[in-house]
């Protein structure tokens, strides 16, 4: 499965290669890969039949969808009809989906087929991946490491080559981050260019889908083939962004700048080879570079934290054992839903509905969740005044390629800083794209990196002509399939 | 110290949670812990609390909250009667059911 979408689209059309060959071909892929990766939680039960389907339909001569017979891997927070949707955590182990979320019901109307749901955080709530309920997923690179979260399966499946497309979603760089760090592209779209109708909820002020691609057409075609407003969702903006029309765009005069508060020691020295690798590719093609200072974003992750908890604590609060979520049978109503709760959710999620409560109680409210909320607006306000000069900034994605499994497993708050460099764009709402831009060698093995780049709110194309730009100009060099 | 526009009933310190506050948290949130995670935990939220509070430097006077990243207001739809699932798939989700209603444990004595 090493084509990419557009190029399996390309041949199913031309009947190079039937839909049923190559909904085969990844089926098999995931046989032979999924044991050593651990991307997918369950496959689809239909997905031979669609294949058939999108075969029969052109037989018959008609005009076929734009995607028509591509697999796509879903992460396990976004509901599919008949499927199971888990989030990841043992609350939900039996829920299965009676709709689709908007999203997934576009992705099957521009000929997608979903072939399984992929493996996540519990839910959303992790960098790793780790915190699932069900499983761990390796990174395909190397596969004592972790993949990153809480999109990892999704990351993990493109980046091994089981499929060429993923959906995940993104609360504080969920989808960027292990984007990065397996080596694929990730895209987070300005807060409301996505439906989130039919996702679970972690933190819904903060919360986006978004796309994984191995190329950038690819992910624009994804793009547009789900995004544009929604009605089922009120956050839901009206215009509708074209992400393949912006392939083309020259990125010579574009500003670009590095925000300064992100160039720190921090990086690791492979990290700080890619920021300088994209400016000299960039520049070769007419761009310039500068630097920015975005003082309160020093600030960002004690802001995100707050922010992310409280709404956390609020959304979780449906899961009371009552009505389709784990209960414990317990007598009564009260302990019931107390020991359904603390039987159905793990560690981190206890951790942060705590968090949350706290942040939002009589007494602390003004001290945590409203300060974080002016700060907020501060970050915003930096980011507003810094794209008065400049069209797009640039950060790394994380600060380091991929770790081992259990690094920060006894200190939650050290994990929290590796989310450093893609929470703010989550508070202020801006799209940001992770592109594979290097490699670092770590203990011989070859660990992708991944740099960010973020355009103002409702600037989101801007991004796929930098990404599609970089990728031509280094003929895809970064743009490989996990070995 | 948080600024001045903030008034809290309790100075803010790094040690604010207490095991008492811990066990009001827990009923607060509906959540059952064991005694080994709710120690665990409460040493994870008073290093959390202590990281916050660096929020305090920063002088917001004047500055509105921002709750959400795009200030939308009042958006409304139509209300139209669409296709839906219907409440027998709602009722398979049921933990419990009986006659095509949830069963919950006893609410009232």
């Amino acid at each position: 499965m090493s084509a990419t979408a557009l190029e399996l689209a390309h041949k199913i059309r031309s009947k190079e290669v039937s839909a049923l060959e190559v909904m085969e071909t990844a089926l098999e892929r995931i046989q032979n890969t999924d044991a050593r990766i651990g991307a997918f939680l369950s496959l689809t039960d239909d997905a031979l039949s669609r294949a058939r389907a999108v075969d029969a339909a052109l037989a018959r001569g008609e005009t076929l969808p734009p995607l028509a017979g591509v697999p796509i891997a879903l992460k396990d927070n976004l509901n599919f009809v008949g499927s199971l949707t888990t989030a990841g955590s043992k609350m939900l182990e039996r829920y299965r989906s009676p709709y689709n979320a908007t999203v997934v019901g576009r992705a099957l109307a521009a000929g997608l087929i979903p072939i399984g749901k992929t493996n996540l955080d519990e839910f959303a709530m992790g960098s790793t991946t780790e915190n699932s309920a069900f499983q761990k997923t390796h990174n395909p690179w190397d596969t004592t490491r972790v993949p990153g979260g809480t999109s990892g399966g999704s990351a993990a499946a493109v980046a091994s080559g089981m499929v060429p497309l993923a959906l995940g979603t993104d609360t504080g760089g969920s989808v960027r981050q292990p984007a990065a760090l397996c080596g694929i592209l990730g895209f987070k779209p300005t807060y409301g260019r996505i439906s989130r109708y039919g996702v679970i909820a972690t933190a819904s002020s903060l919360d986006q889908v978004g796309g994984m691609a191995r190329s950038t057409a690819d992910l624009a075609a994804l793009l547009d083939a789900i995004s544009g407003h929604d009605p089922l969702d009120s956050t839901s903006l009206e215009a509708k962004p074209q992400f393949t029309v912006a392939l083309n765009t020259s990125v010579s005069g574009m500003r670009f700048a590095y925000i300064k508060e992100a160039l720190g020691a921090g990086n690791s020295s492979g990290v700080a080879l890619a920021l300088e690798r994209v400016r000299v590719v960039l520049e070769g093609l007419g761009a310039t570079f500068s630097e920015v200072s975005l003082p309160s974003l020093a600030y960002n992750i004690a802001a995100y934290y707050i922010i992310n908890t409280a709404e956390i604590s609020s959304n979780l609060a449906r899961y009371d054992g009552m009505v389709y979520s784990h209960r414990s049978p317990a007598p009564d109503f009260n302990s019931s839903m107390s020991q359904s709760r603390g039987e159905g959710f793990g560690l981190e999620a206890k951790r942060r509905i705590l968090m949350g409560t706290y942040a939002l109680s009589s007494g602390y409210y003004d001290a945590f969740y409203s300060k974080a909320l002016k700060v907020r607006r501060l970050i915003a306000q930096d980011f507003a005044r810094a794209f008065e000069t400049f069209d797009v900034l640039v950060t790394p994605t994380s600060p380091s390629a991929a770790w081992k499994f259990g690094q920060f497993s006894n200190d939650p708050l050290a994990m929290y800083m590796m989310d450093v460099d893609t929470v703010s764009l989550n508070l202020a709402g801006l799209p940001g794209l992770s592109i594979p831009a290097g490699f670092e060698l770590q203990e011989g093995k070859t660990l992708p990196i991944g740099i960010q780049f973020i355009a103002p709110l409702l600037q989101d194309e801007r991004l796929f002509s930098v990404a599609q730009a970089f990728e031509t100009a280094t003929s895809s060099e970064f743009l490989k399939i996990a070995p | 110290m948080i600024d001045s526009s903030h008034t809290n009933p309790d100075p803010i310190n790094p040690n604010q949670i207490s095991h008492a506050q811990m066990e009001h948290l827990k009923n607060l949130a509906r959540l059952e812990l064991s005694a080994a995670e709710t120690s665990a935990l409460e040493g994870d939220l008073n290093k959390m609390v202590g990281y916050f509070q660096q929020l305090s430097e920063l002088d917001t006077t004047g500055v509105a909250e921002l709750p959400r990243p795009i200030e939308l207001v009042n958006i409304f739809r139509t209300d139209e009667v669409g296709p839906m699932f219907s409440s027998q798939q709602a009722m398979d989700l049921a933990v419990e059911s009986e006659d095509g209603f949830y069963k919950v444990p006893r609410v009232i004595e």
